[in-house]
């Protein structure tokens, strides 16, 4: 009996003396490495940086797969419709007659606020640490802020108010509320400010994949557009515009989409998706294959397709035909399956969108002389009569009216311009007369997001 | 310790966390065993088992500031579903209706106020040996009462169905006629998030069956043999329930289940 106290007695005095912290502290998996020890050289650092491209070229929201923004707002913005019309979540967007539990708009947010996070992780990181050199720190700071103003410019246009998440720490963002639309708008230009400050013009590795100081002045003249502040958008496309060693239209259109083509601010590289696919996912997506027809997923809507007059060379250029099925499709990316080397990049931000945000804002402006040479400029490449020519006595609306028209034609399938567009200027009320809302312009916050978020509100009419 | 789900704006889906939440679990067991008949050539043995299990959330300081505030509630069992009330199909529309409580026109989760228990209330089982001579009979019965979510249900989806759907789609009112319409596939969408497809998943399964012969002495020695036995063994024989989905052992959806009926017969001989 004795000797068992004894034991009992000892064993008590082990358990005071040990504590459980010791046990618990493991190192780092071998495979892994802490976001501390990150940041602590120039080259992993720059490692995390390429990894957020990685990432743009993968998630659903920038990738443009099947749930990517350039899919979802292409079909509400009735330039794409789904040939199979029992695919009920894609026909929702369609409809623009969505439902909070739509898990397509669900991979939209979710994804998009996964580039948020992780643009942010890498600005925590540098100012976490001192010993990267003045180079790099400013190259993660000027593209990481960059991408967090060009992921929050979409998220803000296509739900309203949204969460603004600036930092990495999950206790305080799960309960984040949304804040209003002019706050996220003074984060984005705040953001675009930096990454014009402190980003050089060059494109640091030859690829016009990398964010530099033009695709952020370049984004910057679009968002002055939105803002409706047409003299800073005149300057800001100006400066892009400006840049002829750089950047030109390209007379051939069957070049535009060409990784690094010249018309190009900022391309993503399905090389970067790390998959022996080097095709892009809008051309794997949209080409309607001879004899795989019936894999293919959409088809451009009848109303897109005689928007157009016989001479435009974008209808013969950007636009295939399937002959068996009769249905038209976005051809702008020729390569639908490849393993050879990428040589077609999906392309975020081009010239002709510069030429288009300039004449709007001098139309605006009244400088119509303005807006008709940069709105000819387009017109021109796409062998039509100039309006120089045709109507050059053309007032003010008429001239935003065929703007508004150009940008359905030139820019169609690349990252929601039109439904933006519509949104914008109001007129998806006129266009869309068939159960329009004025709700529709923003779709719901997902459903599941507002389980996790007891503080996150939906948007009117959902 | 569990992985606390999160907002994807955090840039994750869960994080590894201790809650401040208190659970119990408490719970009601009988064993009975009984020796029913012995005679010299005929013995009956019965066994019997019942569970009543109670599972509570007791507290959980600041639930409504967690993203479980739309998933557990305080007072009630972990294992709840919070659904619509259904409140039947409208007779001018036809379509199926579930109850906007705070009138505010949109259905979201605070419309989901109906507490459905999908956890079981109560189960257990009965075994009995009988044994007459050199026959020898065991059969295993189990039991459970619980609720289930018929995750079959597609009477008025704009889709495929089942043809026993559509023969109960044809002769009764009950539900939603099949719409191509935007509010038609709206509000079958609704009602799968209501207590409409929760139905009674209790049931009652022959587990296991299981019949035996010893061959005698007699029979056995002038052929050498020491000894030899004929068995038959079933599983999963049989199944008495109303539930409708694949199997009531799997009654939380999902499109699978649990037991095959299997059959096994064989000789044994030793020498």
């Amino acid at each position: 009996m004795k000797a068992i106290l004894k034991k009992t007695a000892v064993f008590i005095l082990l358990l005071g003396i040990t504590s459980c912290e010791d046990y618990l502290e493991l190192d780092a998996p071998k495979e892994k490495i802490e976001s501390s020890t990150l940041f602590q050289n120039d080259e992993t650092a720059h490692s995390a940086l390429v990894g957020l491209y990685n990432q743009l070229a993968s998630v659903n929201f920038s990738g443009g797969g099947p749930s990517s923004l350039t899919v979802l707002n292409a079909l509400s913005g009735d330039l794409l419709m789904p040939i199979y019309t029992r695919n009920q979540e894609y026909m929702q967007f369609e409809q623009r007659e969505l439902l909070p539990l739509n898990f397509r708009n669900e991979n939209l947010w979710t994804s998009a606020y996964n580039i948020i996070y992780i643009t942010n992780a890498l600005l925590e990181g540098i100012e976490g640490s001192d010993n990267l050199s003045e180079k790099v720190r400013d190259k993660i700071q000027g593209e990481a802020s960059f991408i967090r103003a060009f992921t929050y410019f979409y998220l803000v246009n296509l739900y309203g108010d949204v969460p603004l998440i600036l930092t990495t720490d999950y206790r305080e963002n799960s309960l984040a509320e949304r804040v209003p639309q002019e706050e996220v708008y003074q984060q984005i230009l705040t953001d675009l400010e930096t990454a014009i400050s402190i980003l050089s013009p060059d494109y640091s590795n030859g690829d016009r994949t990398v964010v530099n100081q033009n695709t952020a002045v370049a984004m910057m003249a679009r968002v002055q557009l939105y803002l409706e502040n047409w003299n800073d958008a005149e300057l800001y496309s100006s400066q892009i515009i400006d840049q002829a060693v750089t950047y030109e239209l390209l007379e051939d259109l069957n070049s535009v989409f060409l990784a690094n083509s010249r018309e190009a601010i900022w391309q993503i590289s399905p090389k970067a998706r790390g998959f022996s696919l080097t095709n892009t996912q809008e051309g794997g997506l949209f080409i309607i294959h001879p004899l795989y027809y019936f894999l293919a997923q959409f088809k451009l809507t009848p109303s897109f397709i005689d928007s157009f007059t016989t001479e435009d060379r974008r209808l013969s250029d950007w636009i295939g035909f399937h002959e068996n099925t009769s249905f038209y499709f976005p051809f702008k990316y020729k390569i639908q399956n490849s393993t050879e080397d990428a040589t077609e990049f999906s392309m975020v931000l081009r010239l002709a969108e510069q030429y288009l945000i300039r004449a709007e804002a001098r139309a605006r402006q009244n400088d119509l002389a303005g807006a008709i040479s940069d709105l000819d400029k387009i017109r021109e490449r796409a062998g039509l009569m100039t309006i120089s020519q045709a109507h050059p006595e053309i007032g003010q609306e008429e001239v935003l009216q065929i703007i508004f028209e150009e940008r359905k034609k030139e820019l169609f399938t690349e990252w929601g311009h039109r439904w933006l567009d519509l949104n914008r200027t109001d007129k998806a009320g006129d266009i869309f007369v068939e159960n329009w809302e004025s709700t529709d312009v923003f779709y719901p916050i997902p459903e599941n997001e507002r389980l996790k978020n007891p503080n996150l509100t939906q948007n009117e009419g959902y | 310790m569990v992985g606390f789900p999160l907002p994807a704006i955090t840039g994750f889906n869960s994080v590894q966390a201790n809650l401040p939440a208190t659970v119990e679990n408490k719970g009601f067991e009988v064993e009975v065993s009984s020796t029913n008949l012995r005679t010299k050539t005929f013995s009956w043995e019965t066994f019997f088992n019942l569970t009543i299990p109670k599972n509570e959330l007791i507290s959980y300081p600041g639930i409504e500031q967690s993203s479980y505030a739309n998933v557990y509630k305080v007072g009630h069992p972990l294992s709840i579903s919070l659904l619509y009330q259904y409140e039947g199909v409208d007779p001018e529309t036809g379509l199926y209706t579930v109850a906007d409580v705070n009138d505010d026109t949109s259905l979201d989760y605070n419309d989901r106020i109906a507490i459905q228990n999908m956890g079981r209330q109560f189960y257990g089982g009965i075994s009995n040996n009988l044994s007459y001579k050199k026959f020898s009979l065991q059969f295993l019965m189990d039991f459970t009462k619980q609720k289930g979510y018929f995750d079959l249900f597609e009477y008025g989806d704009l889709g495929n169905q089942a043809s026993v759907d559509f023969i109960e789609l044809e002769e009764s009112g009950d539900y939603q006629r099949i719409s191509q319409s935007y509010e038609a596939s709206e509000a079958f969408s609704n009602v799968l998030f209501s207590n409409l497809p929760i139905v009674d998943a209790s049931y009652v399964r022959l587990r296991s069956l299981s019949f035996a012969y010893d061959f005698p002495s007699s029979f056995m020695v002038p052929i050498g043999l020491s000894d030899a036995k004929i068995f038959l063994n079933g599983q999963n024989l049989y199944t008495i329930t109303k539930f409708k989905g694949l199997d009531p052992e799997e009654p939380n959806g999902g499109r699978y289940f649990a037991g095959l009926r299997t059959i096994t017969g064989g000789i044994q001989i030793q020498f």
